[in-house]
């Protein structure tokens, strides 16, 4: 385009709408679909936990969990047991040893104020759902979590807290394990300490060193060492089996040992932060990243003109017409999707990307606005006192029961016993989900009296300014907390149809030159690295994806730093798969990936059977949902992927003769020249950078 | 149950919706209805996807009904289409047998 002529409103926004989503496409496909598999993290986590499977729930796990409980920690000031539930087939018990008498008062309420971490910092609106979420997501993140949580608090000051995980370095997304590590092997002490906001002095050095290490670490650090060095930080925990924390069959109250795995987390992470950099500026250039998919979005809602009577529009097998009838459609159709996860993308990177709120209103001190968000001062009161008498514990299940039946929609998510065994027992039962998207991080609580089973209070929630209520809103849809298995799906299905939309957006900027480079004969520098591009980034995507879950499997089980291993093998995977797309010929290198992506993602029940999973057959007879949903998910996608393998080698594109170029995909000589403006006009853009 | 409802009427909805656009039309039925009637079916489709917040809020309360009929949209919008580009002629009692097999389930169960 040329800025000295001028330009039709619509012709503008056309430029605008092929370069930003150019530019930074393909960082944004990666982002859509591992922001789109994060949706089922915890799900991802257990299929790749594959010692997991074969837990049952039986209606009797929380009889089990208590004489678990009571065998293994029998003078623990307080337990904590996250159930099973659709999301995750185990139960997690975890413990806190009673203090010494003076430091008693700092236990707090920690499922409801920890737990931030897996939102990062700018969501501090989230606590109880966080860990709630995470201590679902059994392994053993959920305690890192919390860990993190607290830590956030007590350091979180300015920007430079974001790194307080000293995750800075090479090694920092498959953080969720090691933070795990640290937390097993951390003294309970250091753990109160941490989140004390009145002992600032008395917080471990650890939290400081991590800071530092992540500002002073240089970037090629290799992970191991990062790893160590946090093995070593973390007070020597290293790869110790959890001391406070279990991870129990519900059927049997066999205390199972899940092999050490990145995980959903990985995934997750990778988001937001990508991999391999400083978190900050991973999130820094995801942030810009979401930044111009906005200006993307917009703008094709200007360029697109015909949204309503367009809206059913695809006509299959023309060419560059059915590739701009399929980036509409998938635009289009999860168009509510796109704004809002965009938008809120955004948001949640804005106390990164716009600090200046922080900074004015709160002097920078970031922990005091998270505090002040969650409107709840008290999260650190101090524990009831334990009688001295002993006194037998109340059974739990018809507590339970009592629950389920008050919030029939949100389930039970969490039981925390405080002085088990005491006359003073409490028991608290926490909801699985919050009522609606506004109150996110505001789960409903019942508290009964530990020996008598009666309720003794019913904590209301505490009421969130509009203000918070807006942030909540927007965050809770984009991480999809809120989300029971069918809303999910339905925001994963969108997830799907954006990453086809932006990959169809990708895959147009080559086929729209068509032309030009048969006028030309040749196919010039720049078309033949976005060709490279795309293939990489798009196929070679899903490749790595792949063969990150085949890593899961292959390697050893008790391999030292597994979750390292399954990471090398997705980069490597992917940096192979780019390879192969500079040596092959476009449309070949199509093929052979997308063949290759398919077949791997199809075989993933079969490896899933033969490798201690549990196969399909049986996980669908067992209700296994969790298990069954992933390899479902993976038998279908792999076949859709191998059919547009088939559709891509099938198709046939008509070259003139002479024209030395290698299309990728071409249309119709005569279909080209009714495509309309939006399409035609593209070509102009980038003759004028020719020149 | 209630989720099957909202997407019955959204399917349906969609369905009047293309069956009163003219192109679409003729693909489902073979020729262009007669400008009133496309109305109808116009306004039917509108009213049907307008009406089917109200179950979805109902169940799932404002917030995440709202998030929930979205979704239930997108995904009838997408099955229209795609029935609409490969297989047209289903689409003539889809929406409805979609609509009735839930008012049914929901009396039933």
């Amino acid at each position: 385009m040329r800025f000295d002529k001028p330009r039709h409103f619509r012709q503008s926004m056309s430029w605008l709408h092929t370069w930003a989503g150019l530019v930074l496409g393909w960082l944004l496909f990666a982002v859509f679909v591992t922001g789109t598999l994060a949706f089922f993290r915890n799900e991802i986590t257990t299929w790749m936990q594959p010692e997991l499977h074969s837990a049952r729930d039986d209606g009797h796990g929380l009889e089990r969990a208590i004489a678990v409980l009571a065998r293994k920690a029998p003078d623990a000031q307080q337990w904590s047991i996250n159930l099973q539930g659709p999301r995750s087939p185990v139960m997690t018990l975890s413990w806190r040893e009673a203090p010494a008498a003076d430091e008693r008062r700092s236990a707090g309420r920690r499922g409801e104020e920890g737990g931030d971490a897996d939102s990062g910092l700018e969501a501090p609106g989230g606590r109880g759902e966080g860990a709630r979420e995470g201590n679902r997501g059994h392994g053993m993140q959920g305690e890192g979590m919390r860990r993190e949580g607290r830590r956030d608090r007590q350091e979180g000051t300015r920007a430079a807290g974001m790194q307080r995980e000293g995750r800075g370095e090479g090694g920092r997304s498959e953080g969720m394990q090691r933070e795990g590590m640290r937390t097993e092997g951390a003294p309970r002490q250091e753990l109160r300490a941490g989140g004390e906001p009145g002992e600032g002095d008395a917080r471990p050095q650890r939290g400081g060193e991590g800071r530092e290490m992540a500002m002073a670490a240089p970037q090629a650090e290799p992970p191991q060492a990062a790893a160590r060095q946090q093995g070593g930080g973390g007070g020597g925990g290293g790869g110790q089996q959890a001391q406070n924390r279990l991870v129990m069959d519900p059927a049997t109250g066999v205390i199972l040992q899940p092999r050490q795995t990145a995980g959903g987390n990985f995934l997750y992470r990778f988001h937001f932060e990508l991999y391999g950099m400083d978190r900050l500026t991973g999130r820094w250039i995801v942030g810009i990243a979401t930044m111009f998919m906005f200006v993307a979005i917009i703008s094709g809602v200007i360029v697109h003109r015909n949204i309503f009577k367009d809206f059913f529009t695809f006509r299959p097998g023309k060419g560059k017409r059915s590739w701009l009838d399929a980036h509409n459609a998938t635009g289009v159709l999860s168009l509510p999707f796109h704004v809002v996860i965009t938008f809120s993308g955004l948001l949640l990177l804005g106390f990164q990307l716009m600090p200046a709120a922080v900074v004015t209103a709160y002097d920078g001190d970031t922990r005091a606005m998270a505090q002040e968000m969650r409107g709840r001062g008290n999260a650190n009161a101090p524990l009831p006192r334990p009688s001295g008498e002993k006194a037998a514990l109340t059974p739990l299940t018809p507590l339970v029961a009592e629950a389920e039946r008050e919030w029939p929609m949100q389930g039970v998510g969490a039981i925390t016993i405080t002085n088990p065994g005491d006359a003073r027992a409490t028991i608290e039962i926490r909801q699985a989900r919050t009522e609606g998207l506004s109150s996110r991080g505001a789960a409903r609580r019942l508290v009964f009296d530990g020996v008598t089973g009666e309720v003794l209070e019913r904590p209301p929630v505490a009421e969130s300014s509009a203000v918070s209520s807006a942030w909540n809103l927007m965050t809770a849809l984009h991480m999809g907390r809120f989300a029971s298995s069918l809303p999910r799906w339905l925001l994963f299905a969108s997830g799907v149809l954006g990453s086809l939309m932006v990959a169809s957006g990708l895959a147009m900027w080559v086929l729209a030159r068509h032309k030009d480079r048969e006028t030309l004969g040749r196919t010039p520098r720049g078309h033949r690295l976005v060709e490279v591009l795309n293939v990489a980034a798009v196929s070679g995507l899903l490749i790595a994806i792949a063969a990150y879950f085949w890593g899961n499997r292959l390697l050893p089980a008790d391999l030292a730093e597994r979750n390292l291993w399954e990471i090398r093998v997705f980069f490597s995977v992917w940096v192979l798969a780019a390879l192969h797309a500079i040596v092959r010929k476009h449309k070949a290198a199509w093929v052979e990936q997308l063949t290759l992506a398919g077949v791997l993602t199809m075989l993933l029940p079969v490896l899933n059977g033969a490798s201690g999973g549990v196969h399909l057959g049986h996980s669908l007879g067992a209700g296994q949902l969790q298990v069954a949903g992933f390899d479902a998910c993976a038998l279908v996608l792999g076949a859709l992927l191998m059919f547009a393998a088939r559709k891509v080698s099938l198709h046939v594109p008509r070259v003139k003769p002479g024209a030395k170029s290698r299309p990728a995909d071409a249309s119709k000589a005569k279909e080209a020249e009714a495509v309309d403006e939006l399409v035609a006009g593209l070509p102009v853009a980038l003759k004028t950078e020719e020149a | 149950m209630m989720d099957f409802l909202v997407f019955a009427m959204a399917l349906a909805g969609f369905n009047a919706l293309c069956v009163s656009m003219e192109r679409h039309a003729k693909q489902v039925v073979g020729h262009a209805p007669a400008e009133g009637r496309r109305r109808g079916f116009s306004a039917l489709g509108w009213g049907l996807l307008a009406l089917s917040l109200g179950p979805a809020v109902h169940y799932h309360g404002a917030s995440i009904g709202t998030a929930v009929w979205f979704g239930l949209m997108t995904v009838a919008a997408f099955i229209v289409g795609l029935l609409l580009s490969y297989r047209p002629r289903p689409l003539l009692g889809l929406g409805g047998a979609a609509l009735v097999l839930a008012v049914a389930l929901l009396l039933v169960v």
